[in-house]
């Protein structure tokens, strides 16, 4: 066997300075120079002899290192017949018209959260983020998720002002009561700690930080890299945030996201749905990473989310997000 | 309208589909194979020579006009709770038994009713003849292992040597799930050992065995239509997983596949003739380059395997297909 094949869900991506190669299927990434990058890219489908001939001799150590690295990583294999493994399209599509929303609550919010919750059902949201940023009582949170329990929702984040009443036991109960809750997070919380169930099908932390508004929100960091094949597919043709969001911000404005200036009517006389058809609410769906200064040149924009509320120049809808430290040219996080 | 009959849970695709089939714009009625015995409230009259029939469910109305075509993936029957009021093993066992020789009636005279519908899949082809399958395989022209079904030790000793000890055993009908102290186990492709052949007695239960095709990697397709989407199964060299792929799949890698148009064209003819419009078939790939076909399963698992891994949008394409089958129907 003499040719090397990356799977075809093993795709790497180059940067202005180092690549990586990222295991979609798996969700873990590797750095690889750019150099294996461009081997990889203008070799694909050669045997091993044909790019050795094609390079110095005292490099083919190096190059067999590269090779047996990403064998031994399960991101690629060796193979008689390359052509039969053909490469993955990279088409995005889903079955809902709105795929993930935020709703934002504080104490002056005056809108029917559950009827919110309901509108949103109807057009199969599969995430949901409920974001409380004063606290609200326990009758009150069972109330808002009571809606979930027959609902078409995949997975529900929901953020709540530290309260003493707020204890583990209760966590536990709240988690396993709606069991589409995938975490839940305290903020303004006077410890930080980490509850989690057995079989970690859900988990739920305390954390110091308080969010008092939206503005909390928009944070690019390692932490949220998810190398999976729908991000990488939908960050290839749209905006990997924004793409299919609707949101309902603390004083009931429709928006595509709450930190976006923008407002598509209030939810107190507008549906949902009237305000996704109204004309540009969908216009930013489509600012997609390769069009995006500097994320255009980074190895991790594929697997990144980005944010285009906070951006590095707000007359500028194509500039960096303002919350990423991350210097493709230098590698480095400041 | 689209009609959607499977069963309520392990189904992963079937609410896939029917999302899909809203999407784009089109309703469709889920019908669990379970509503046959709970859910589901059927009228059939015979009146003279005419037949009444219509069939309610979740307080809709509905008879067989309003059905342009059908995807069928599976339809376990429901059996009350109030069977484990019996307290006799035999008496329940037989209750169970009428219970399920009823619903089947209904059920197949339900399909009956339905019976100039078009179909993707018919539940009377859902479960295959693995021995059919085979000998229709090959007489397309593709390569199947060496088989045999016997009831004498002298038999399988001979095939067990004329292939080098490398024979697997596996069921003829479908596999069998079970569970001992709460654990799930099902029946899996074995491979024989010494041991096992010279302890068999001289005749036997008939027993299916095949040589053991040494692969590179698996191909698992997905048919639908004339057209074959595959992905490549590559095994991990732990022992148990080379022979059944459901064991710890999750831990194989998989890559997007193109058999040769060959191939492809010998799988096109054997769906025709054994009169299916979509399947899931597997294969072998040698080390020598051939491909030798073990299975197809017309009602098979497809999102975990195929679908996802290779972004290949299956769930999409069935629901397209079903639309553009019930606008040709209703056009008629």
């Amino acid at each position: 066997m003499t040719c090397f094949k990356l799977y075809s869900a093993c795709i790497p991506v180059r940067g202005a300075s180092r690549s990586i190669i990222c295991n979609l299927v798996k969700g873990n990434f590797n750095y690889i120079p750019n150099t294996l990058y461009d081997i990889l890219a203008d070799y694909k489908n050669c045997n091993i002899e044909k790019i050795e001939n094609d390079f110095d001799e005292r490099s083919h150590k190096e190059l067999h290192k590269h090779f047996n690295f990403l064998v031994e990583n399960g991101f690629g294999f060796w193979c008689d017949k390359p052509e039969e493994f053909i490469d993955m399209e990279l088409d995005w599509d889903r079955s809902s018209p709105i795929t993930n929303a935020i709703i934002d609550i504080d104490n002056l919010s005056k809108y029917d959260v559950s009827e919110v919750i309901r509108q949103l059902d109807n057009f199969r949201c599969e995430a949901l983020q409920i974001r409380c940023f004063s606290v609200i009582s326990i009758e009150e949170i069972n109330r808002i998720l009571s809606v979930t329990t027959e609902s078409n929702f995949i997975s529900i984040e929901l953020y709540l002002k530290y309260n003493p009443i707020y204890n583990e036991s209760f966590l536990k109960d709240l988690c396993e009561k709606h069991k589409r809750i995938r975490f839940a997070i305290i903020h303004s919380s006077p410890e930080e700690k980490v509850i989690s169930s057995d079989d970690d099908y859900y988990y739920a932390w305390f954390d110091k930080t308080e969010l008092k508004d939206e503005s909390h929100c928009g944070n690019i960091s390692r932490k949220y890299f998810s190398p999976n094949i729908l991000l990488f597919t939908e960050s290839q043709h749209f905006n990997n945030c924004l793409n299919r969001k609707i949101s309902v911000d603390k004083e009931g404005n429709i928006k595509n996201c709450p930190s976006m200036l923008m407002s598509y009517g209030k939810i107190q006389n507008t549906s949902l749905k009237e305000a996704l058809e109204k004309k540009g609410f969908t216009d930013n769906w489509i600012i997609k990473k390769d069009e995006i200064e500097v994320c255009k040149d980074c190895e991790f924009r594929y697997i990144c989310i980005d944010c285009r509320a906070y951006t590095s120049d707000a007359k500028n809808k194509y500039s960096k997000p303002a919350k990423c430290t991350y210097d493709p040219y230098r590698t480095t996080w400041s | 309208m689209i009609a959607v009959i499977s069963n309520e849970s392990g189904e992963p695709s079937t609410s896939d589909v029917i999302n899909w089939i809203s999407y784009l714009g089109h309703d469709s009625l889920l019908l669990y194979g379970e509503d046959f015995g709970r859910h589901f409230n059927v009228n059939i009259a015979f009146l003279g020579k005419n037949e009444l029939a219509s069939f309610e469910l979740h307080g809709k109305v509905y008879t067989p006009d309003d059905i342009s075509i059908i995807w069928y993936r599976r339809d376990r029957t429901y059996f009350p709770e109030s069977l484990n009021d019996i307290s006799n093993d035999t008496n329940r066992e037989k209750v169970k038994r009428l219970v399920f020789n009823e619903v089947n009636v209904l059920r197949s005279h339900f399909y009956a009713l339905l019976k100039d519908k078009k179909w993707l899949s018919d539940p009377k082809k859902s479960l295959v003849n693995k021995l059919d399958v085979l000998k229709e395989a090959a007489s397309v022209g593709l390569k199947i292992p060496e088989t045999l079904v016997t009831t004498s030790k002298s038999s399988l000793i001979d095939f067990f040597q004329r292939h080098n000890k490398n024979v697997i055993i596996k069921p003829m009908s479908e596999t069998l799930f079970y569970a001992i102290n709460d654990r799930q186990y099902s029946l899996a492709t074995h491979l024989l050992t010494d041991l096992e052949v010279e302890s068999m007695p001289e005749t036997f239960f008939p027993c299916l065995v095949q040589e053991c095709v040494v692969n590179s990697f698996e191909i698992r397709v997905f048919y639908l239509e004339g057209k074959c989407y595959s992905i490549a199964v590559f095994h991990n060299q732990n022992i148990d997983q080379q022979f059944d792929n459901r064991i710890g799949y999750l831990d194989h890698h998989k890559s997007c596949y193109q058999l040769p148009k060959h191939i492809e064209t010998s799988i096109d003819m054997l769906l025709k003739n054994l009169q299916m419009e979509t399947g899931s078939l597997d294969f072998i790939r040698t080390p020598e380059g051939e491909f030798v076909f073990l299975e197809v399963n017309p009602v098979g698992q497809f999102s975990g395997m195929v679908s996802y891994p290779g972004n290949y949008y299956l769930e999409k394409k069935i629901a397209q297909y079903l639309i553009r089958k019930s606008n040709e129907e209703k056009s008629i």
